[in-house]
């Protein structure tokens, strides 16, 4: 749907805020893009957004795609009501649009849950409502692809988790795609299919979070039916590995020792229940590959 | 267009209504007392009628200017700060017509209020001093249309500053007093402007305030938007 080729973004002063940053966004997918901040993962977002113009490459959207954006602040005025903000923008749009004004906009509001305070100013707002306008508003123009940064930065429990299953079901309902920008790890492993990670406007994966958890992934795990008591004197002193109780091991080079340890485990004749790669945390992840705080 | 100056119109009564009222409140109160001073100082209703269109007629020089500035700030520095600036981009507004609403939007504002105290200042003469004011044609044009459109482009100018440059603010803001109380005011009492500019000098005046305001139009187009978008968080 979407393609970025190469894309760099050098300021005035010369500071490179991105390089040559390529990626593919595909139908049906939510991609996040993560990293500290001045990563340059607002810069990519406006970028593809169309707002902000890169020094180097390009982003090529394929015919008829087209997009909606929410970005920090939410856009939305405060002095007016939710009804008013998206009368606006529909009034913007009004020529690509074929659905009335009265009928989308209370659609919007329906699915966004707002329908009791379309007549309240948006000042009265939660965030986590403000938040729910400005996708709806973003929803106006029919888009196929929503880019959001930091779209669940401050929302309540209720809120985010309104969010989450919202944009599940608009990514699967049609072909549309999300792609998000996120500090936050746990909605990253919620609700993404793959993830960017950029460090200093460089990418350093473009990678599926199968892939990604596999890439990082080095423990493995296997459990058996019957007590082994001590592993050691069954496996000896030369594979590394941690014992969790009786029945269980924790590999801890990856596939390296695997085949030879089920290999003894069958020769023993023993039920090997479990043999599956101990994932590890987003968080985890994100540290092992981007780092710390810098 | 129409869609942004409404919207703009709509946003100026429901967020500064009472900042407006009071500002007519205010500018009525200056030429009042100015006024009734000078009508009990000066006797010759002619020359006083004279003195009195002239403040009336140019009053909007400084009026709408300031008001203009304070209104076209207002608004840019919310939308930059909330983000709707970026929005309306991504909606495929330009930043001439963002510009352009604004600025129209201030100018009716400032119109109206500079209007307003007008009326209310000729109205309290009427109550307080008995005196009406007699207007000729010329003072009429002059009133009505020659000042405004001369302060329409001032402000054009002041709000292309506002609009492209981070500190513009305070030279904006500057303007509009020195040029009245430097230019116009003092002007006024040593030449009679109104009778010395022909028609002509109004039609070239006119003439180089709408090139001016085509120039600054098509300038506004030539900032980056992303200059533009990150201007408020320089």
């Amino acid at each position: 749907m979407l393609k970025a080729i190469n894309i760099s973004k050098k300021y005035k002063n010369n500071k490179e805020a991105l390089s040559k940053v390529s990626f593919e966004l595909h139908a049906n997918e939510i991609v996040a893009i993560v990293g500290p901040n001045g990563a340059g993962k607002s810069t990519l977002l406006r970028i593809a957004a169309g707002i902000n113009s890169s020094s180097e490459g390009g982003v090529v959207r394929e015919e008829g795609i087209r997009l909606g954006a929410v970005f920090d602040g939410n856009g939305l005025y405060s002095q007016l009501t939710a009804y008013e903000n998206l009368s606006f923008f529909y009034r913007l749009n009004k020529n690509n649009l074929l659905e009335k004004e009265v009928e989308k906009i209370d659609g919007l509001l329906m699915n966004m849950e707002l329908s009791e305070v379309k007549n309240q100013k948006v000042k009265e707002f939660s965030k986590g409502m403000a938040r729910k306008l400005a996708i709806a508003r973003a929803l106006l123009t029919n888009p196929d692809i929503l880019l959001m940064d930091e779209p669940f930065d401050g929302l309540d429990i209720a809120s985010h988790a309104f969010l989450v299953s919202f944009l599940r079901n608009w990514v699967k309902e049609k072909k549309h795609a999300v792609i998000f920008t996120s500090h936050n790890m746990s909605d990253v492993e919620l609700l993404c299919d793959r993830v960017l990670m950029l460090k200093k406007g460089q990418l350093l994966n473009n990678l599926s979070m199968f892939d990604l958890n596999n890439k990082v992934t080095s423990q493995y795990k296997i459990t058996v039916e019957e007590n082994v008591g001590d592993w050691r004197l069954l496996l000896g002193n030369q594979t590394y590995f941690n014992q969790v109780g009786e029945k269980t091991i924790i590999l801890e080079n990856g596939l390296k020792d695997a085949n030879q340890i089920l290999e003894i485990l069958v020769n023993r004749k023993l039920t090997i229940c479990e043999f599956m790669p101990v994932y590890k945390s987003m968080e985890d992840i994100y540290l092992s590959e981007v780092g710390g705080a810098e | 267009m129409k869609n942004m100056i409404k919207k703009e119109l709509l946003l100026m009564v429901r967020a500064s209504k009472w900042i407006l009222l009071l500002w007519c409140i205010f500018q009525v109160f200056a030429p009042i007392l100015f006024l009734k001073e000078a009508a009990s100082i000066i006797v010759d209703q002619s020359l006083l009628n004279h003195l009195f269109v002239g403040m009336i007629v140019f009053y909007p020089l400084m009026t709408i200017p300031i008001v203009s500035v304070l209104v076209f700030t207002g608004g840019v520095n919310e939308e930059r700060k909330q983000g709707i600036i970026m929005v309306l981009l991504a909606n495929g507004v330009s930043q001439t017509q963002i510009w352009r609403s604004k600025l129209a939007n201030a100018f009716i504002v400032a119109e109206l209020v500079s209007l307003m105290a007008e009326g209310v200042t000729l109205l309290s003469l009427r109550v307080i001093n008995s005196f009406w004011l007699v207007f000729r044609a010329k003072e009429l044009f002059f009133l009505l249309a020659f000042v405004p459109f001369v302060a329409v482009v001032i402000s054009g100018i002041l709000c292309f500053i506002l609009w492209g440059f981070q500190h513009g603010q305070l030279f904006a803001t500057m303007v509009p007093y020195l040029l009245f109380f430097g230019c116009c005011f003092m002007s006024l009492f040593k030449y009679d402007i109104i009778n010395e500019l022909s028609g002509l000098a109004c039609a070239v005046i006119i003439a180089v305030g709408i090139i001016l305001l085509v120039i600054l139009d098509r300038l506004i187009g030539l900032f980056h938007n992303e200059y533009i978008v990150n201007l408020g968080r320089m």
